[in-house]
């Protein structure tokens, strides 16, 4: 899995894009137990603004071999989503990530408390369980993300949701 | 079974799970490997993708040399 993020440290020093961080299960994984998933979720900041941010991304990628499959690239033999920032927060998840080990690589993750944020914003079905988790499982900065959600104005649904699904309130 | 017996079980399953969210990130995506291959099995679907965990386990051919 580490030459995964070889490919896309590769892909940044070569100006394919900005910075980019993982997200979505693996991410969240990072925090709290082990999921099943079958895909890693990308988020990257577009080097360019335009309509297909995608397009230089995936030539690069063909050009050496990774396929496309459904919504993703297999990358030595990982399907890799490659998700473009859609929105202020997520943009600033992106810069504001946390540097992490794995193996001999250093890899980018969204830190916890955008990961919450993130997932407040979406309110999938499949969110809202990551949320319970999150809560119960994983080291919050209560701070920082007490600051996000205020800048985002997310604090009225995180209070909706603490109150439908966690048991403190 | 007693009520206190059914707690008891909730609150080892609580802490297995607080114990695995500690462990390390390598770890997790080991656990992750084993949960793909489990689901494979079950799922009796040979297409659901297993990752490669170490870059021995990938095909040569599919190798990135940049």
């Amino acid at each position: 899995m580490e030459r995964v993020f070889a490919v896309l440290k590769e892909m940044e020093r070569l100006g394919l894009f900005k910075a980019y961080a993982v997200g979505g299960a693996v991410a969240a994984m990072y925090y709290f137990e082990p999921i099943l998933t079958y895909v890693l979720d990308i988020f990257f900041i577009p080097s360019k603004e335009g309509v297909d941010v995608l397009a230089p991304l995936y030539a690069y990628l063909e050009k050496n071999g990774f396929r496309p499959e459904k919504e993703a690239v297999v990358i030595e033999g990982i399907p890799v989503q490659l998700i473009p920032v859609y929105n202020e927060l997520v943009k600033e998840a992106v810069e504001n990530a946390h540097e992490a080990d794995f193996r001999n690589a250093k890899i980018r993750v969204l830190t916890a408390e955008y990961l919450i944020a993130i997932s407040l914003q979406t309110y999938r079905p499949k969110d809202r369980e990551r949320l319970v988790k999150f809560l119960d499982e994983a080291l919050v900065d209560g701070l920082e993300l007490g600051r996000i959600l205020k800048a985002h104005g997310l604090e009225d649904r995180f209070a909706e949701f603490k109150e439908r699904y966690c048991e403190s309130g | 079974m007693k009520a206190g017996d059914v707690e008891k079980i909730f609150r080892g399953k609580e802490n297995r799970r607080i114990k695995l969210a500690s462990l390390p990130f390598e770890e997790k995506i080991g656990i992750l490997v084993q949960l793909q291959m489990i689901a494979r099995e079950i799922k009796k679907d040979p297409r659901l993708p297993v990752w490669p965990i170490k870059p021995s386990d990938i095909e040569p051919d599919k190798a990135f040399r940049g």
